[in-house]
């Protein structure tokens, strides 16, 4: 009786230990994507998406009362239907989950961050957290914008290209975010950097045929001086006494500044920049006059 | 068919002379040779800001003179410079992009910055040229063609265009090099304005503007004998700070902003800009010489006016009636006719002498009328056949009456003007 007594105390204290490294290790779920940042969304539209957390084990979660929640500022926009939590989610098992973002139609551009939390109910009705969170980030913009690729972004030269441009997102967004009530001054950039993005892309593609490479990167950059030359009477640089004038040269430098700053955001990216300048040490281009400057704008960015 | 031929060197000849007219010595060409303390578009961005300031000067005719970008790099400092200077801001900030803000000049340039400015460029560059050993190879031989091809005569047998090299910086050593690379002859047609001047400048040729607060350059210069600051920096721009030494240092930023240097280096440019006398007095007269209809005040809206023939503008005489308020001062403005475009003024005449119950409540006696002559700033050229519209273009407090239709001879075109460009 004693021995069976003193086997069952031991029976117990292993089944304890057992569950509280089954309930330990439960909470390790991923999620799908592994960030939600969407296309950016106009004031007064929403959007939808489904994501996925699985249960990445090592055990079943089993018996617990989940309940996820929308943490941040994000908060204010989005909302999660619950799922039908299963009483036992198996390890590899996916669940998937409903989620709505609306942007107020008077809502200014801004970025909203905020995170998707997995939550356990315990007993006296408090929450837990229970596993990772889900990074959220919505631009509310009334120009499309693409979301931010962030640190991913910067993992390779060439960066994360979703956009109808064909330049970097992060380039993009800084544009659209810089000048959101310009579109001639928006698209002067986007020609601006269509050339900065090509002269690296041209550079890195003819690295063995070193003729070709300067000769096409030199045609890039004219299309770049392009851009610069488009913007001066898009700001009125061409107008006014001659100190008005400076000093709208001067706005247009810092505009060229704060994109070409996100476009040399890696050194790597620097070192490509600094490669294909060198072959442009040679040239020497005439300043067109002021009235040939507005033919110089793109007029077809898609192409 | 002869008549034909002999109409066709008339027309020729009458070619020639407008061109030479407008343009002496076919114009010049000015080449922006930078500094390597910036990349292709701010050196474009400094050639831009460089025209405006140089066209704007009253003594030049911006059709005669073109601007281009020298455009120049110096890989095998830079690289050392870069790669030191991304590497040092990512260690100090975690941002290797820190150290592109401060060669943008879109942040204060930390002494880091300023110090591997120094280290890795300009005791190096200057130690190159100190021992002659400075050289840019392929890319010399490509500018000296575009020289070429930009100073290439309009007309077979016509003269070259003028050179003007300007140069910022290592960009003034580069400019002085091309200048002494060209062919004798060219080399006479040829002049360097520098701006921190890296090298010592022949008078005849070269003229330079260093600012004395040009803390950067100065303490390099010094060591390899460039020429010693030569503008005194009393604006409010404070290039006493430690963290403004590379703005202080930069062509459009500061030299082409503060108007100390930026007046001195137009007039530098302007004084290698070729001269000529214009063409001899040229006298329109009103009645007879411009078409329109007579009226009897001169007012604000203008009057378009279409001479008959062709000349130069330099002066304006006009009967004054009577002037009241508290100024005084008025000119005219030269307009095309769609008003689209001012293509002169005058300087600024004061009639304040015109004023009182003398002249103003006896305005149509003919007796009391002054002519007062208001010379063209900039005489511009004026085609026959083409019609043209006068402003005048008064202090706002002024109010007067002129009279112009009515006097002859109360209209003149031309007279012996020396004027540049």
């Amino acid at each position: 009786m004693l021995k069976n007594k003193k086997f069952l105390l031991i029976l117990g204290a292993i089944l304890a230990l057992v569950s509280f490294g089954v309930w330990a290790t439960t909470a390790s779920i991923s999620w799908t994507p592994s960030r939600y940042t969407p296309y950016s969304i106009a004031p007064g539209q929403s959007t939808t998406t489904t994501v996925v957390f699985t249960n990445d084990g090592p055990s079943t979660i089993n018996g617990k009362k989940l309940v996820l929640e929308v943490r941040g500022d994000v908060a204010g926009i989005t909302t999660v239907t619950q799922p039908n939590f299963p009483t036992t989610i198996k390890k590899g098992e996916k669940v998937s989950v409903n989620l709505s973002v609306a942007s107020p139609s008077n809502a200014p551009m801004r970025v909203v961050n905020g995170t998707l939390a997995l939550l356990e109910v315990v007993g006296s009705g408090t929450k837990d957290t229970f596993s990772a969170t889900l990074p959220i980030e919505i631009t509310l913009s009334p120009i499309s914008v693409p979301p931010d690729p962030s640190e991913f972004g910067k993992m390779t030269v060439e960066g994360v290209i979703t956009n109808q441009y064909k330049i970097r997102d992060d380039v993009l967004r800084a544009i659209v975010f810089a000048y959101p009530t310009s579109e001639p001054i928006r698209n002067a950039l986007i020609q601006y950097s269509q050339a900065d993005q090509k002269m690296a892309e041209d550079y890195l593609a003819l690295a063995n045929n070193p003729v070709e490479q300067k000769r096409v990167v030199r045609l890039d950059a004219q299309k770049r001086d392009n851009g610069y030359f488009c913007m001066l009477p898009l700001f009125g640089a061409n107008t006014g006494t001659l100190d008005e004038q400076l000093a709208k040269l001067d706005e247009i430098d810092n505009a060229r500044h704060a994109i070409e700053i996100v476009f040399l955001n890696t050194k790597e990216r620097s070192r490509i920049y600094d490669k294909s300048d060198y072959l442009l040490g040679g040239t020497s281009e005439r300043v067109p006059d002021d009235n040939e400057m507005p033919a110089l704008c793109d007029t077809n960015l898609l192409d | 068919m002869k008549i034909v031929k002999i109409l066709t060197i008339m027309m020729m000849v009458w070619m020639t002379s407008l061109s030479w007219a407008v343009c002496p010595g076919q114009g010049a060409d000015v080449e922006f040779v930078n500094g390597v303390d910036v990349k292709k578009e701010d050196a474009k961005a400094s050639t831009t800001r460089l025209k405006k300031v140089v066209t704007e000067h009253p003594e030049v005719n911006s059709s005669c003179v073109d601007f281009n970008t020298s455009y120049n790099t110096n890989e095998p400092y830079f690289i050392d410079f870069l790669e030191a200077g991304l590497q040092k801001a990512e260690e100090l900030s975690g941002d290797s992009n820190d150290f592109w803000k401060q060669y943008f000049r879109t942040v204060p340039a930390l002494d880091w910055f300023n110090n591997l400015v120094v280290e890795t460029l300009f005791v190096p560059i200057n130690g190159a040229i100190g021992l002659g050993e400075y050289a840019l190879g392929d890319q010399t031989l490509e500018h000296l063609a575009k020289y070429a091809e930009h100073t290439a005569p309009a007309t077979v047998g016509g003269q070259r265009k003028r050179l003007i090299l300007v140069g910022h910086s290592q960009g003034s050593a580069v400019a002085v090099l091309e200048r002494k690379a060209l062919s004798v002859s060219d080399q006479a047609n040829t002049f360097v304005v520098s701006a921190s001047a890296f090298t010592v400048p022949e008078p005849e040729h070269d003229r330079y503007t260093t600012l004395d607060k040009d803390n950067l350059a100065s303490t390099v210069f010094a060591t390899w004998g460039a020429p010693i600051p030569n503008v005194p920096l009393e604006s409010t721009t404070n290039c006493d700070n430690t963290n403004t030494k590379w703005l202080c240092h930069a062509f459009k930023e500061t030299y082409l902003n503060i108007p100390e240097s930026r007046n001195k280096i137009a007039d530098d440019i302007v004084a290698f800009l070729p001269t000529q006398s214009l063409p001899s007095l040229v006298l329109y007269n009103a009645l007879s010489d411009l078409s329109g209809s007579a009226g009897e005040d001169f007012y604000y809206s203008g009057n378009d006016f279409s001479p008959t023939t062709s000349g130069i503008v330099a002066s304006l005489v006009v009967p004054v009636a009577c002037a009241t308020g508290t100024g005084g001062l008025i000119r005219f403005a030269l307009y095309t006719n769609d008003l689209s475009e001012i293509l002169s003024y005058t300087d600024y005449v004061d009639v304040s002498d015109m004023t009182g119950s003398y002249y103003c409540d006896n305005r149509g006696d003919v007796s009391r009328r002054v002519n007062k002559t208001f010379n063209f700033l900039t005489p511009a050229f004026i085609v026959a056949g083409t019609h043209y519209r006068l402003k005048p273009d008064a202090d706002p407090v002024t109010t007067f009456y002129l009279y112009w239709w009515h006097l002859a001879p109360a209209w003149y075109f031309s007279g012996e003007v020396t004027g540049r460009l």
